[in-house]
């Protein structure tokens, strides 16, 4: 294998477009089906936080470098303030405002010349629509589920005032960025940062789950200590199932895997 | 004001200012295990430049935001337990910190395996002992910082209530412990990594030159015996980059409180008066120091 030029985009084993249907089809559908049990979209925001990893790993592909967690950051930013409406309002709609939001900057940004990536509009709006529809089943599964007057009289009392919101939005932020981040470089490969991407969402889902319940202690009407344990379990199985993936790949794609040793001397 | 409150709010004070001491001081010497943040990018480019190397290549994110997750997780599962659940805070307090430092090894691990197999193709070597070696120093200096972080938060929560509103903020742990932890990393980025920057990580340079960009990739590798790893510059930066990033956060939370608290006591708009004040001391101070420097070391070369 060669040295690959940096900005050149690297083939995809898997296909975006397959993940983004995913992300969308099964994210959104989570929140709604929240109210039979939270653990339907604690388990269901898992697809659309690796669709968001996978949208990061294409737009941070171009030589990005630092800017990961930046662009990381600007997508929660996005979608915390999408889920918030669709929240209040009603799922479906946070997705098109996240959307929506994700095409202006795309443009904006292209109109000033500031980033000259040829695919940021449309991976800048995947970014915005995974991080919405991740944070909203995530905060969905962790205030027992969305149903009617569910942000007045779950979401605000249980989880903002509280605030166990911060680490849930802060781990989906990491969740979104981190696997690029630890995997950059040019031999990254896009198996071995979704493998990753799986096992942060399993900490995000965890988080998700003691702030769950924490809302349990405080009010079991609402959630049941049984679910919140539930989630905890979920998030761990898919923390431990994904990094156990990603570090037989990682030991199984370094040039080599030594225990102890040193570096041959330079020519 | 009685002067028993006085004295407990000066003694709740001293406390905050020593617990600030302790987050800027671990949280500098755990990032630097590892490399993280600003030294990052050269530890990155070595083995393109065919230097292969026994350093480890913790690239979470940057410190203000890794610290920031670790406040923030350790705010939370303190918040569920000693609030929603009524567990002791000192019980509460271990069980959220020993949570946060798996989080805290679970990505520590996962830069440096994911960093080190998307460099295979330069032929860098994957040490498991410099992993084994490492974690339990990242790990413990992780405990501490969220230890400290999370009491802080609680100390200001409780504080505020218990004390008439005179010192602390009314806002909910976990708020408290993510903004604690995000300034800590901010601090531990700006102050301590200054000490562990070009003129460790080039060694075998000339000292003083700088790094020119000749010389990007080539760190130095080899230690005062054998190789180098990341342990070798947490004992380095330990006596100065490590009390430096101590210092500049206690001073921080010396300076913000002296001032609110001053407020507090009298009226508010002394607050904003002695904040001025100390802004145009700080501003004359470094003034004062960047003249004396070129003085005493000449020009910027």
């Amino acid at each position: 294998m060669g040295h690959v030029t940096k900005g050149a985009p690297k083939k995809p084993t898997i296909n975006p477009k397959y993940l983004a249907i995913i992300g969308v089809a099964v994210g959104l559908p989570g929140v709604y089906l929240g109210k039979f049990s939270p653990l339907i979209p604690a388990a269901l925001a898992v697809p659309a936080l690796v669709w968001a990893a996978d949208a990061i790993r294409r737009i941070a592909g171009y030589g990005l470098g630092t800017g990961v967690p930046s662009i990381g950051n600007l997508a929660i930013g996005m979608g915390v303030l999408t889920a918030l409406v669709g929240l209040r309002y009603e799922p479906a709609l946070g997705v098109a405002l996240a959307a929506l939001w994700g095409i202006m900057y795309g443009v904006i940004i292209g109109r000033l010349k500031i980033l000259e990536i040829p695919v940021f509009t449309r991976c800048i709006t995947e970014l915005s629509v995974g991080a919405s529809v991740g944070l909203m089943a995530l905060l969905s599964a962790a205030a027992g589920g969305y149903t009617v007057d569910f942000f007045q009289g779950r979401l605000m009392p249980m989880i903002f005032l509280t605030g166990f919101v911060v680490a849930v939005f802060w781990a989906t932020s990491m969740t979104i960025f981190h696997p690029f981040n630890a995997c950059l470089g040019p031999g990254e490969k896009q198996t071995r940062t979704l493998k990753l991407a799986v096992g942060v969402a399993g900490i995000d889902v965890t988080l998700a789950g003691i702030s769950a319940l924490g809302v349990a202690g405080l009010n079991p009407s609402i959630m049941t200590l049984e679910a919140a344990v539930g989630i905890i379990f979920l998030g761990a199985a898919v923390w431990i199932g994904g990094y156990y993936a990603f570090i037989k790949a990682a030991i199984k794609e370094s040039a080599s895997v030594m225990w102890t040793g040193f570096p041959e001397a330079k020519k | 004001m009685e002067f028993l409150t006085a004295a407990i709010v000066l003694g709740v004070f001293a406390f905050i200012v020593s617990l600030g001491a302790i987050i800027g001081w671990f949280e500098d010497l755990e990032s630097d295990t590892g490399s993280q943040s600003n030294p990052n990018s050269q530890v990155q480019l070595a083995p393109q430049m065919g230097v292969r190397h026994r350093i480890y290549n913790k690239a979470i994110s940057g410190e203000p935001i890794s610290n920031g997750l670790w406040g923030a997780t350790a705010g939370t599962v303190f918040t569920v337990l000693w609030y929603s659940f009524q567990v002791h805070p000192l019980i509460a307090l271990a069980v959220a910190s020993s949570f946060t430092t798996l989080v805290h090894i679970s990505l520590a691990v996962s830069s440096h395996l994911g960093r080190t197999a998307s460099v295979n193709i330069f032929k860098q070597p994957l040490y498991l002992d410099v992993v084994t070696s490492h974690l339990p120093l990242i790990a413990s200096h992780g405990f501490i910082v969220s230890t400290a972080l999370v009491a802080l938060a609680y100390i200001f929560y409780n504080v505020f209530f218990s004390l008439e509103g005179l010192l602390g903020y009314p806002m909910p742990i976990p708020f408290l412990s993510f903004l604690l932890g995000i300034m800590a990393g901010a601090v531990g980025s700006s102050t301590g990594d200054i000490h562990y920057g070009a003129e460790r990580q080039f060694q075998h340079f000339p000292f003083g030159e700088g790094v020119p960009s000749k010389n990007f990739g080539q760190i130095t590798t080899k230690a005062e015996v054998g190789w180098r790893t990341s342990i070798d510059v947490t004992y380095f930066c330990a006596k100065y980059g490590g009390p430096m990033a101590g210092f500049c956060y206690a001073l921080i939370l010396l300076v913000d409180n002296l001032r609110l608290l001053i407020g507090n006591f009298t009226v508010i708009l002394l607050s904003l008066i002695t904040g001025l004040i100390i802004l145009a001391a700080l501003i004359g101070f470094n003034r004062y120091l960047e003249v004396w420097a070129r003085k005493k070391f000449g020009p910027y070369a």
